[in-house]
Parts: C-alpha cells; sequence; structure tokens
C-alpha cells in the first residue's frame, strides 16, 4: 500500500537542503513507528521518493512524498499524528492520505512525475513593494514574457509569461485577493487567511502587512516555471535599483492535472 | 522557540551548507533564557560537521540542560567563508540555539580533542568578542573553560583559559556551577571564582601559577601563588559508568556529518599500555559497562533518533568483556530495525569473523589491524602485544570467510627504529598477501588487496615515550622512502597499497603536544597572520608556523628531538593523572631494554590508577585463555 504524505516546511529549516530534508524524513520515519517497506538487498533502505526539491531559502506548504507501506490496513489519522509527533519545530504534516491502488499493468506514479502545476506566493521585500508591483502589473498585461534559463545543454529562453495560468495580488496576508488575470485552470483562494499559506503563519517569517503576488503555473519535468523564474522576471521589468533578492518566496502548493483541471497532490 | 537567525538570508546564502548555522535539529533543547541563572556556550572549535560527531559534547550538553537553572547550547567554528564575513560586518559569534552571542553567556565551554586546533580556540575567542587572553577579561566576559584531551598539557595555550577541567566531566561540574551562583550571589569577582574554583578537585587555574625557566629553557620551578592553591591537580574520573548519567536523546543534525550514526560508549580507558599512546594513559583504569546497561542505552538511543546506524565505540572494543552477548544481541536489535551495526575494529578470530559475517558485506569491506609496527623487537618496544602469527592467523580466517581486502596501520619514527623495523612493515604487508594466495584458487576472490598506511609518531605526555626524541621531518621522509622502494620490491607488490600522512603537520603537533607556556605567543602571532583550521591539510601554512616559531625563538631541537633527562620538570607535571611518574618512567626503561609489560587483564603492573579505587583495578583478573 502507498501513502502521500504533504508536509510544511518552515523557520530556520527554509536551509535544509533536498539531500538532508529526506535524510530527515528518513529518521523521523524511523521514530514514528509507520511500517514503511525496505528495498532489498545488503543494506536496505526506505522506499519513498520526493516530489520537486524547493529551493533553499524558501517556506512551503505544500511538500510531498510516497512511501510504500508493509500493510494492508492502515489509520490515515493515526499516521498522521504519529509523525507529526516525530516532528521538530519548522516541519508541519499537513496530511496523509492512502494512494488508490494501482491499476494492473499500468506504471507506477511518484509524486514527482504527476506533477503539472503549482502555486507560490512571493512577497516583495520591504521597499522593494511599488518598484515591484508595477513590474508585476505589467508581466499580467503580456501576452509573453523570454527570459533566458540554464539548462542541461546552455542556456535557452522560456517563455514564463505562458506558464503562468493566474496572478493575484493581496495588499496583506488578511484582505481579499485582487486576481489580475486567471484562466480557470486552478481553484485559486479568494483571500489569504482561510487558504493557504496561513496555517502556520505565525511560524512564518513573513512581514505584518506586506503585500503578496500569487501565481498559479505550470510545473513538473516538462514546463516548469519556478518561483525564481518569476521573482527573476518581476526584477528585470523593474527599472529602477533593487536588490538581488528582491522577494521572500513561499510555496503553497502543488498539483497534478485531472481532466483538464489542476488537483492538489494530496486529493485522490 | 525564537526563530530569528543570527545571519541574514544574505549571508546563508552565500555561504557553504547554511544549515551548519541554524541549529533546531532534533533533540535540541529549547529553553527560555530568561529564565535561567546560568547560560553555558559549548564550543567544539571546528566546523560542525566534525564538532558534531563527537560523543563528548553530547554527554555535556545533556548533563547541563538536565539543570533547570542552566541552558547549554552549542557553537562550533564558522567555516573559513563565514569567518570572512562575519569580520567584514562585525557579526558576533552565536550560538546555535537561541541564536545570540556568545559574549553573552556566563561560560563558554571548549573542548581540546587535538593540538592542531589551537588557532581555532582564538578564532572563536575573537569572533566571540570576548578577549585572547584570561588576564585581560572582565566581569562582562565569560569564564572560558577548556577540557578534553588537550588539557592534560595545557601549557600551551594556558594564557587563554580561565581555567581547564581536568578529567570526564561529569562529575565535578555541578559544584562548579553552583560555586558560580553562589560567588555571584555574594558579589564576588570573575577573580573571587577562579580562586575557589582552584579548590575543587581537577580544576586547573593556570593564573594562580608560576614558571620559571632555566637558561636553556628547560622549566626550573612551576609553583602555585598561593598556600590554598593545590600544586597539583589530580584528574576527575567516573567511578561507576552504569549509574552516571548518558544523554537518551542525542541531538540528531540534519547535515551529514562524520560520525553520521549512534554511538554506544561500551567503556572508558584501555588495559594495554601501549607506550606511545595518551588515551591509554590518561583514561586509566579500565571500566566497563553492563551489558544489560548497554542494551537499555542502545534501545532508546534508537527510538529517539530514528538513525539507520549505530557504533559501538571505546579504546578497545576487542577486550571489552560482554562483547560477544552484547553484538549478538545488538545484531537481533539492529536487524529488525534496519539498522546498519558499525562494529570498532576488533581482533579477528572467529567470533569476529561470525560477526563481521553478519553484519558487513564481505564484498565492500575491509578487515582492519593495527600492529603499529613492522617488527617483534619494535613492537616489544612500543608494547603493542600483537605477534605476527596473531595477524597472519587473523587476516588467514578472514580470506577463507571471503574478504580480500586488509588494511593496516604504523607508525614510523618510534623511538629506537632502525631501518630493518622500516623494512618489516612491507614484509609484514608482504606475508598477509602471501597467506591470501595460500587459500586454493577457486576460493578466492580475485586479486588480495592490502593498503598499508603509515602515520608520523608524535611523543605525547604522560606516556613512557614522553622523554624521547622524535626524529626530523627529513628522516621521516627518508623512511617513507624506504618503506616505499621495499614495498615495490616485494613478492607480492602488486597486491600492496602504500598511503602516508602528511609530516608538516605531525611536526607541529609534536612541539604543542609537548609544549609549554613559551609556545603561546607563537600560536596567537599565527591566528594573526591567519592560521585556522590547521588540522585541515589544505588550511595548514606551514611557512607562516615556520617564520612565526622562528622568530619567537621555538626550535624543532628543544621540543621534538632532545632526550628529556629524567630529573627534568616536564610543562605538564603539575598535573596527576593518577598513573604515577615512577611507572611512566620504568615503561620508558623497559622500553628501551625491549621488554613487554602484561595487560591489567593478566596482571596489574601497579602504575597508580587503583588509587582510583574501580575498574578493572578492582576486579579478579581473567583467566588466561580469555586475554
Ligand atoms: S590498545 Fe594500545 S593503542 Fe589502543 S587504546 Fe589501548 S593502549 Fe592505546
Ligand atoms: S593499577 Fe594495575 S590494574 Fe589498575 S590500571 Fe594500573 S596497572 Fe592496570
Amino acid at each position: 500500500m502507498n501513502v502521500r504524505i504533504c508536509f510544511a516546511k518552515y523557520d530556520r529549516l527554509r536551509f535544509l537542503g533536498h539531500l538532508d530534508v529526506m535524510r530527515y524524513f528518513q529518521h523521523a520515519i524511523a521514530r514514528s513507528g509507520m511500517p514503511i517497506a525496505y528495498s532489498k538487498g545488503f543494506h536496505p533502505h526506505m522506499i519513498m521518493s520526493f516530489a520537486q526539491p524547493l529551493a533553499l531559502s524558501m517556506t512551503s506548504d505544500g511538500e510531498y512524498f510516497d512511501c510504500e507501506l508493509e500493510a494492508e490496513e492502515v489509520n490515515a489519522d493515526e499516521l498522521c499524528a504519529n509523525l507529526q509527533d516525530a516532528m521538530c519545530d519548522g516541519f508541519y504534516i499537513r496530511s496523509v492520505t492512502v494512494l488508490p491502488e494501482r491499476e494492473p499493468n499500468t506504471r507506477k506514479q511518484t509524486g514527482m512525475s504527476q506533477i503539472a502545476g503549482a502555486m507560490y506566493l512571493c512577497e516583495p521585500l520591504e521597499g522593494c513593494e511599488d518598484a515591484l508591483e508595477g513590474a508585476l502589473r505589467e508581466f499580467a498585461a503580456r501576452a509573453s514574457y523570454c527570459i533566458e534559463k540554464k539548462g542541461k545543454s546552455g542556456m535557452r529562453a522560456v517563455d514564463v509569461r505562458a506558464g503562468v495560468h493566474a496572478i493575484g495580488i493581496a495588499k496583506d496576508r488578511v484582505g481579499d485577493i485582487e486576481y489580475l488575470c486567471d484562466d480557470g485552470i486552478f481553484d485559486v483562494p479568494a483571500t489569504l487567511v482561510s487558504g493557504w499559506g496561513s496555517e502556520h503563519s505565525e511560524h512564518s517569517l513573513h512581514r505584518e502587512g506586506a503585500a503578496e503576488f500569487l501565481f498559479a503555473v505550470d510545473a513538473g519535468s516538462e514546463n516548469n516555471i519556478s518561483a525564481e523564474l518569476i521573482a527573476a522576471s518581476l526584477r528585470q521589468l523593474v527599472s529602477c535599483e533593487i536588490p538581488e533578492r528582491c522577494f521572500a518566496l513561499h510555496r503553497m502548493e502543488l498539483y497534478r492535472s485531472k481532466d483538464g483541471r489542476m488537483l492538489s497532490l494530496a486529493e485522490n | 522557540m525564537n526563530n530569528k537567525l543570527a545571519l541574514s538570508d544574505d549571508i546563508l546564502l552565500r555561504v557553504e551548507k547554511p544549515a551548519r548555522y541554524i541549529g533546531g535539529e532534533i533533540n535540541m533543547v529549547v529553553k527560555d533564557p530568561a529564565k535561567v541563572d546560568i547560560r553555558f556556550a559549548m564550543c567544539f572549535p571546528d566546523v560542525y560537521e566534525v564538532g558534531m560527531s563527537h560523543l563528548g559534547i553530547q554527554i555535556l550538553y545533556d548533563l547541563f540542560n538536565r539543570r533547570e537553572d542552566t541552558y547549554c547550547e552549542r557553537v562550533y567554528s564558522p567555516w573559513t567563508d563565514l569567518d570572512k564575513i562575519m569580520r567584514e560586518e562585525h557579526i558576533p559569534l552565536f550560538t546555535l540555539e537561541t541564536q545570540s552571542p556568545v559574549k553573552n553567556f556566563d561560560f563558554l565551554g571548549i573542548t581540546l580533542q587535538y593540538e592542531m586546533c589551537y588557532t581555532n580556540v582564538l578564532q572563536v575567542l575573537d569572533l566571540a568578542g570576548i578577549p585572547l587572553h584570561s588576564e585581560d577579561r572582565t566581569e562582562e566576559d565569560p569564564i572560558v573553560i577548556g577540557g578534553g584531551p588537550c588539557s592534560y598539557n595545557p601549557e600551551p595555550i594556558a594564557d587563554f583559559f580561565d581555567f581547564f577541567y581536568i578529567g570526564e566531566g561529569e562529575t565535578a561540574y555541578d559544584e562548579i556551577l553552583d560555586l558560580y551562583k553562589a560567588n555571584r550571589a555574594a558579589g564576588g569577582t570573575r577573580k573571587d571564582f577562579l580562586r575557589k574554583v582552584s579548590h575543587i578537585e581537577g580544576m586547573y587555574v593556570p593564573s594562580l601559577y608560576t614558571v620559571e625557566y632555566n637558561e636553556d629553557g628547560t622549566i626550573r620551578s612551576f609553583k602555585p601563588i598561593a598556600e590554598d592553591v593545590p600544586a597539583r591537580i589530580r584528574k576527575q574520573v567516573v567511578r561507576d559508568l552504569d549509574t552516571c548519567v548518558y544523554p537518551d536523546k542525542q541531538i540528531l543534525p540534519f547535515l551529514r556529518v562524520i560520525q553520521d550514526r549512534v554511538v554506544l560508549e561500551l567503556q572508558r580507558g584501555c588495559t594495554r599500555g601501549c607506550r606511545f599512546c595518551q588515551a591509554g594513559m590518561i583514561y586509566r583504569p579500565n571500566r566497563e559497562r553492563s551489558v544489560g546497561h548497554l542494551l537499555a542505552m542502545a534501545k532508546t538511543l534508537l527510538d529517539t533518533s530514528g538513525q539507520d546506524e549505530m557504533n559501538l565505540s571505546s579504546l578497545s572494543s576487542s577486550d571489552f568483556s560482554g562483547l560477544q552477548e552484547l553484538v549478538y544481541a545488538m545484531i537481533d536489535e539492529c536487524r529488525e530495525r534496519h539498522v546498519n551495526l558499525s562494529l570498532p575494529s576488533l581482533r579477528i578470530d572467529s567470533f569476529a569473523v561470525d560477526v563481521m559475517q553478519k553484519v558487513q558485506d564481505v564484498n565492500k569491506s575491509s578487515i582492519t589491524f593495527a600492529p603499529e609496527a613492522g617488527t617483534q623487537r619494535m613492537r616489544n618496544v612500543i608494547n603493542k602485544g600483537l605477534t605476527d602469527e596473531d595477524i597472519l592467523s587473523g587476516a588467514g580466517k578472514a580470506f577463507a570467510a571471503g574478504w580480500n581486502k586488509v588494511k593496516l596501520y604504523f607508525m614510523l619514527g618510534l623511538p629506537t627504529e632502525q631501518d630493518d623495523d622500516v623494512k618489516g612493515i612491507a614484509q609484514l604487508g608482504n606475508a598477509i598477501a602471501a597467506e591470501y594466495y595460500k587459500l586454493p584458487k577457486e576460493r578466492r576472490h580475485g586479486r588480495v588487496n592490502v593498503t598499508i598506511s603509515t602515520s608520523y609518531f608524535i611523543a605525547k605526555p604522560f606516556t613512557p615515550f614522553q622523554w624521547m626524541p622524535m626524529i626530523t621531518k627529513e628522516h621521516f621522509l627518508e623512511n617513507q622512502r624506504l618503506l616505499k622502494a621495499t614495498v615495490n620490491e616485494q613478492l607480492n607488490a602488486k597486491s600492496l597499497e602504500y598511503h602516508w600522512h602528511d609530516a608538516e603537520t605531525s611536526e607541529m603537533e609534536g612541539i604543542f603536544a609537548r609544549g609549554d607556556r613559551k609556545i603561546g605567543p607563537a600560536i596567537e602571532e599565527a591566528y594573526k597572520r591567519g592560521c585556522m583550521y590547521d588540522a585541515w591539510v589544505e588550511h595548514f601554512h606551514y611557512d607562516i608556523w615556520k617564520e612565526v616559531l622562528d622568530k619567537h625563538g621555538i626550535t624543532i631541537e628543544f621540543y621534538n628531538l632532545r632526550e628529556r633527562p629524567k630529573e627534568e620538570i616536564l610543562p605538564w607535571d603539575h598535573i596527576d593523572i593518577g598513573v604515577s611518574r615512577e611507572f611512566l618512567y620504568r615503561e620508558y626503561e623497559k622500553a628501551q631494554r625491549e621488554e613487554i609489560t602484561p595487560n591489567c587483564m593478566k596482571q596489574c603492573s601497579g602504575c597508580g590508577a587503583a588509587s582510583f579505587g574501580c575498574g578493572i583495578c578492582k576486579q579478579p583478573r581473567r583467566k588466561e585463555a580469555e586475554v
């Protein structure tokens, strides 16, 4: 049986790299007593697979990994509670879902290969708000916006704008979100407080009263629009001097695509 | 938990491995600093991955934090990239837990595990904004304490510490902290406190002693400045390891550290008495934990960490009396939990082969021997009770069980060494390879691989060799060349591989190890000229050190190359490790006569450590067959 675990990563732990996060969860699973399955061989390892690595310094509410369990039946709530007990400050288990049995003769779909979309919050750092809001409005108004990106085979141009499906702006974390564009593929939240990103806001580093830009984008192996790519685009559109790092970045959720719509990875 | 980091995001994104500086690990202790009386910063003066691998810090961290009135936090040396940024941007050194400046703490405890960390000690003090010299510190500065193996001869760094804690930390810290509080409550000063600390057994306050030197640089006298200050400082010893506290929740680093496993400490001290070995003397007497206690500890540690590897640790684990019982029980426990059991290097007998087959991958792992010397004569000099016969039959057993990789460790430059002893190393390697080819062809697994590693003998305080000269760096290099050539001449040369250790660091280590207070200013100057992380070959600047030593009149001849006469006052003579100077001198004479001394399991040689009244000294000797 396979389960999917969704977790949040906050605070100091923004500076943990992907490999360290994986190691952390191996230890945490062992502490929690979850009946995880092991590979065969001399040095068996836990069977688990992680979705998209998160860039250093980013916080997230939408981190995922799948793992195989050595059990016929499980109580997902109990697993979730036990795993939460094994967490240190900064990691929160948001949900544990049992994945549907795979149809015979179909390929195994891990969290990684299913990813099709992501939602990000970009919070302009103090002093950059106005300039970046102008850039945001200009970016939203364009039909396409290309930027150079380092790929496996050197630099190539990516149309960042074409990969963005919805752009919202909230003047502070409790206010309504104004959408500059939305093509309807994502279920976008109306406010931040009742939606993503606020659950652990008391732990969050985000500034009181800061504006938030929301982006719903393509993600996954084919056309991945990362939060950094968006940040870099907006920065390019600003005419005045602003610091290299002008945003605090946050991942809200990861999605897979089903019948032309984006569905949270946590939903079956 | 306060989540404000001491470093900005910009800095954390600029440095290598920012996770070194954020703390927040599993089992990190969280307290409100405003609600404690004493803040203790515990430091390992090297980079995080090295420091976090050290069990001693975990033990003290746990010990301090069990006290409600004390909050102990950790601090490590910032790596060179961050070091530079901190200096440029005037960021004070901070602890991982609360990310607050070390300067605001009541104590800064620094563990001294190897001599080459001395410049890092200065780095830590400097970045923290604490005056380097004890005498320049004010009531605003933390009390700086040194501990660990190098504190047994702390003279080279005596000026930088307020006091040294000699011996095992579990026993006297409570008394020290209580004293600190009482002194503060009574309005006492830093000086008052240090004076009172000197009355606690094991505490060495360097500023309370004066040294006078002879014309030739040797010590004429070493005396306490007042009658109430003890002339000799006797080390602290834990008498019963089973009843002494042990951290059941060890901090689990996020980063992959050097010792990335749970450590189970089987015993302290060693019974063997190899004459070059400082650990073998300063940790006497040998004291074991009981198997029942260890098994319970192992279970708790695995439960609270979730680690997938467990290491049994001690100086000479083959001698641990409950080893078989413990290991067989552990193998089952570990298998159930999918935990790898990593074994210490065991004396290879049928038990070891059986265990290794159960826990190691025959194809990937190697067997290890540390004969330390190539000939029986030389091994008698150093009192290493390991014969060619032991090694060859051990290797034979392992080969028959499927192993084909052997690692051998030796020292070059041991006292009385002759060319034949050097060549003997290659010949022993060859004989081991030959043992492999005695196996019928169908039972071999390809070619055997014997790796020979040599290090440079460094004479250490509190060993029978503390009076002995070391050889020159040039002589050492000659020995390396001779050994290399002899390896190539061997019949099985193709199966032998030779690695050697850098000689320049070792030369310096020799000076620090047996140094006196005259070395301190040189260390300080080397630090000011940019020396740091000397234990890291790529950061070690031999040229700068050479210049600085010359300038301060510190010569290799005086510190490393001369034979010290019996009556000379040694810089560490005021430290009492329980093992008597007379015993060490007897051992020194026996070494020259190539005579061996039996280990403590067979027979007590009256070294003096029995005065602690515990451990091996109080037990009936084991039967011949078990030794
Ligand atoms: S066996 Fe020898 S080298 Fe090893 S710890 Fe004991 S005395 Fe030291
Ligand atoms: S007193 Fe005897 S038994 Fe005890 S450590 Fe010394 S030699 Fe060994």
